[in-house]
């Protein structure tokens, strides 16, 4: 069996699935990406990345510009597809992003399995508020991408409930909950420090800021995090704090310590790091002793599965949809009201005071992943999805009911 | 009940029936347009069209940009109007971006009109195969549905005018669309006796038979080209004919321009058939009034279509009580019974289109009651008299409201002229 991924990103959020089908036995795999962040690891997935740039040609307007990169990708990812494999092979497995098998259903008869990360609903129009209007108008169009991915699609998969629930009802007949595989060869424990990040002194503690929006998205809930962190900052004085985000252009860095200035804090102890390269996000994310993930309406990435799968930092998450289905308070991690200072700020010091007390939340997530998402564990169900995915009974989808509570 | 209809021309599908509905229920309209004519009696909200989509965007994307300004012109005259807290029920054309946003601006529900969605599969094959679609062309068509899947997700309902349209959606939509057709006003469209035999400032002497052929424009998805051979071979046995044309030297559906080098379908076809001029009279595009008399003077009607969007002229030839001669493709066969109604064969069958038309002129009164039941057949499921109660049903339920009485009675017709 060939399968052929194609994703804006590797590993990005098929890059777990990709390796589990090739470690699975029997399947080749290869996959297309428009950036690859790390190489694969000892598996069989062949690594294809093409350069798709993301520019548009001519003068669109700015609402529609995420629709005419995804159908400029989408053509692209059909071009580069037909080089690497002349004859179609026997399933194609698609993000709906930007880079993506958009086009694919009109020359070739191969099933498509579509993976849905977001659905947007969430913005409502405000008239008269021109930035929501922006907002809703860019989150409609954008849908439309998605909506031909479900359309022409054999079945979609996403890895929670939220997500589920996000895709159109009209659609979910299609969908079927996948946990996103966890490579705890990465994300471990004892995983080294990035060479080109300044490290923290020995026994300084570290708080690593993930957010699943870039941080300077207005749903990172980034000015959150600094209010707490600066409520803490006297208590715990040395304390560095790491934030994680998209591959940084000199402009953000430059505002990155302007903001943390303006905030009277010592943009010294503060790195950013990329969240797109697994390994050095896996470093910091294994020195962490607080991960903090905020997210209001975007499901999480691997950085939040790694620092829940390394076992080492205490997860404090914000207590929003994306995020409440993976993390329990006093469980395996806590968890704060969105924008709730106070209570992420409570939530920092308890760990920092008291790492001992809380070893158990991050011990807990760890066996929690290691249990259920961990590569090697999923790799058979991922296999049989994609291997029967066409004729498998729809799931059934109780409603409340969270993945934690389901695996 | 306040209903605000929007669509880019006016009165387009919703002109008529927006009267309709204030004259016979008591509804207040508002119609929102770039149309930039004169009407009385209809409130309208005009919108500035949106600058036009250049060379340099994607040819993929350029539908759904010219679409997605114009749904965003839409939006911003909708909501400068000041018509929020004012309208009950939103009804707009998909495909034109016409309502997207108006639903949340409004705060109330949407029908939107779904006219088509295009079938690309790669396995799909042509109707028409020395029409063959190109890769590119497929992938087109497939992006062009994106905007039409938008307004299938947002609209609160919709419907499409025939069966044939709505089983071309995806079936996750289906429940939500209803056929209902536009509706034609018969009472206008009927057969008028005693015209002159005057077409275009032509006078037609008796003993030439005439055969219409009504199409926007000349292009092979309207079967134009099948048209003319079907004409040459009527006219081979058959000389006293004059087959008149009324349309547009233009191809509006379809991608017949690129694959002919002429200027037009219509000269396309010329060169390759060289008929004879003297048999065909273009009349260009002509108003809806010398329509009817044109309609009313043929012995014969053609109408082609492969499987697409029915159009309106076959309707109104219906209703004139034409003696239809058309193509068995399934948009033509939901109307038209064979044999009964209109005399149907294969699409390209060009003599057994000839066979139908040469059997017409021979002896048009003995075919009058082809005409008589395409005409029953308006009345009793097409003609505004039925459609537009299905309509006032249809956005009473999707509004929340009681269904409607008409205060007036709807036998009184011609209103929508």
């Amino acid at each position: 069996m060939r399968a052929l991924f194609v994703d804006h990103a590797f590993p990005g959020n098929l890059g777990g699935y990709a390796a589990c089908l090739a470690e699975a036995g029997g399947w080749e795999v290869d996959f297309l990406a428009a950036r690859a962040g790390a190489e694969p690891r000892g598996n069989r997935v062949r690594l294809h990345a093409v350069k798709a740039r993301e520019e548009v040609a001519g003068a669109v307007h700015p609402a529609t510009r995420d629709f005419s990169f995804q159908v400029k990708g989408g053509r692209r990812a059909l071009q580069a597809a037909r080089k690497i494999c002349p004859t179609p092979p026997d399933v194609v497995v698609t993000g709906c992003g930007r880079f993506s098998a958009m086009l694919f259903g009109s020359v070739w008869t191969t099933p498509i399995v579509s993976y849905v990360h977001t659905f947007h609903e969430g913005v409502r129009l405000e008239p008269g508020d021109a930035r929501q209007e922006g907002a809703a108008f860019a989150a409609t169009f954008s849908n439309a991408g998605r909506l031909l991915h479900l359309l022409q699609s054999e079945r979609a998969f996403t890895m929670s409930r939220y997500q589920v629930q996000m895709v159109p009802r009209e659609f979910r007949h299609k969908i079927r909950l996948l946990p996103r595989p966890v490579d705890r060869g990465v994300f471990r424990a004892d995983a080294p420090w990035p060479a080109r990040i300044p490290r923290p002194p020995e026994g300084v503690p570290l708080v690593t800021f993930l957010p699943v929006e870039p941080w300077w998205a207005p749903g990172a809930g980034f000015d959150c995090f600094l209010r707490a962190f600066r409520m803490i900052d006297r208590e715990f004085p040395g304390v560095w704090v790491a934030v994680a985000g998209p591959e940084e252009t000199p402009e953000r860095r430059a505002r990155f310590r302007e903001i943390l200035e303006r905030a009277g804090l010592d943009a010294g102890r503060f790195v950013l790091v990329s969240d797109e390269a697994r390994e050095p996000l896996a470093g910091v994310l294994a020195r962490s002793a607080v991960c903090v993930a905020s997210s209001l309406a975007n499901p999480p990435g691997d950085g939040f599965f790694g620092a829940m799968g390394c076992g080492g930092p205490v997860l404090i998450a914000s207590d929003t949809p994306p995020l409440r289905e993976f993390v329990r308070h006093g469980q395996n991690g806590l968890s704060f009201g969105w924008g709730m200072v106070r209570e992420l700020a409570w939530g920092m010091r308890a760990v920092l005071g008291d790492p001992a007390g809380h070893s158990g939340l991050a011990g807990a997530a760890g066996r929690f992943v290691a249990a259920h998402l961990d590569t090697a564990v999923l790799a058979p169900r991922v296999a049989d999805f994609f291997g029967r995915s066409l004729d498998l009974a729809p799931d059934d989808f109780r409603e409340g009911q969270s993945l934690i509570e389901e695996v | 009940m306040r209903v605000l209809f929007v669509h880019q021309n006016y009165p387009a599908q919703f002109g008529f029936l927006a009267r309709m509905l204030e004259r016979h229920y008591g509804w207040e309209t508002v119609f929102a347009t770039k149309w930039e004519g004169k009407v009385s009696g209809q409130k309208l909200v005009r919108y500035a069209a949106p600058p036009g989509v250049t060379e340099d965007v994607d040819f993929l994307a350029r539908n759904f940009e010219a679409t997605s300004r114009q749904s965003l012109a839409v939006y911003r005259a909708v909501r400068d109007a000041g018509l929020r807290g004012k309208i009950d029920l939103v009804v707009g054309h998909s495909g034109f971006g016409s309502s997207l946003f108006l639903g949340d601006l409004l705060g109330c529900p949407v029908v939107n009109l779904f006219e088509f969605f295009y079938r690309t599969s790669a396995e799909g094959k042509p109707f028409r195969p020395e029409f063959p679609l190109d890769e590119a062309y497929k992938q087109r068509l497939r992006v062009l549905n994106a905007c039409i899947l938008l307004d299938l997700h947002r609209a609160t309902a919709g419907y499409t005018p025939t069966h044939f349209q709505r089983n071309q959606f995806p079936s996750e939509y289906l429940p939500k669309i209803e056929t209902l057709f536009d509706g034609v006003d018969h009472t206008y469209f009927r057969r008028r006796e005693g015209l002159p035999r005057v077409i275009a400032g032509r006078t037609i002497p008796d003993h030439v038979k005439i055969v219409t052929y009504v199409s926007r424009g000349f292009e092979s998805m309207r079967g134009f080209d099948i048209f003319v051979r079907v004409a040459k071979r009527v006219y081979a046995e058959h000389p006293d004919v004059l087959f008149v044309c009324v349309g547009s030297d233009r191809v509006c559906y379809g991608g017949d321009m690129r694959y002919i080098k002429e200027k037009s379908f219509r000269e396309h076809v010329w060169k390759a058939e060289r008929p004879d001029d003297s048999k065909f009279l273009f009349t260009g595009r002509v108003p809806t009034n010398e329509l009817v008399d044109l309609l009313s003077l043929g012995d014969a009607h053609v109408y082609f279509t492969v499987p697409f969007v029915l159009s309106w002229s076959l309707f109104n030839a219906m209703s004139c009580g034409c003696r239809i001669v058309s193509c068995d493709t399934g948009p033509v066969r939901e109307v038209l019974v064979n044999g009964r109604s209109g005399l149907l064969a294969d699409f390209f069958d060009v003599e057994a289109h000839a066979r139908n038309v040469l059997r017409i002129l021979k002896d048009p009164t003995a075919h009058d009651g082809l005409g008589r039941s395409a005409r029953q057949t308006v009345t009793e499921k097409y003609s505004l008299v039925r459609t537009v109660p299905a309509f006032a049903r249809l956005f009473a339920r999707v509004g929340g409201r009681e269904v409607p009485r008409p205060r007036v009675p709807l036998e009184t017709g011609g209103a929508a002229q």
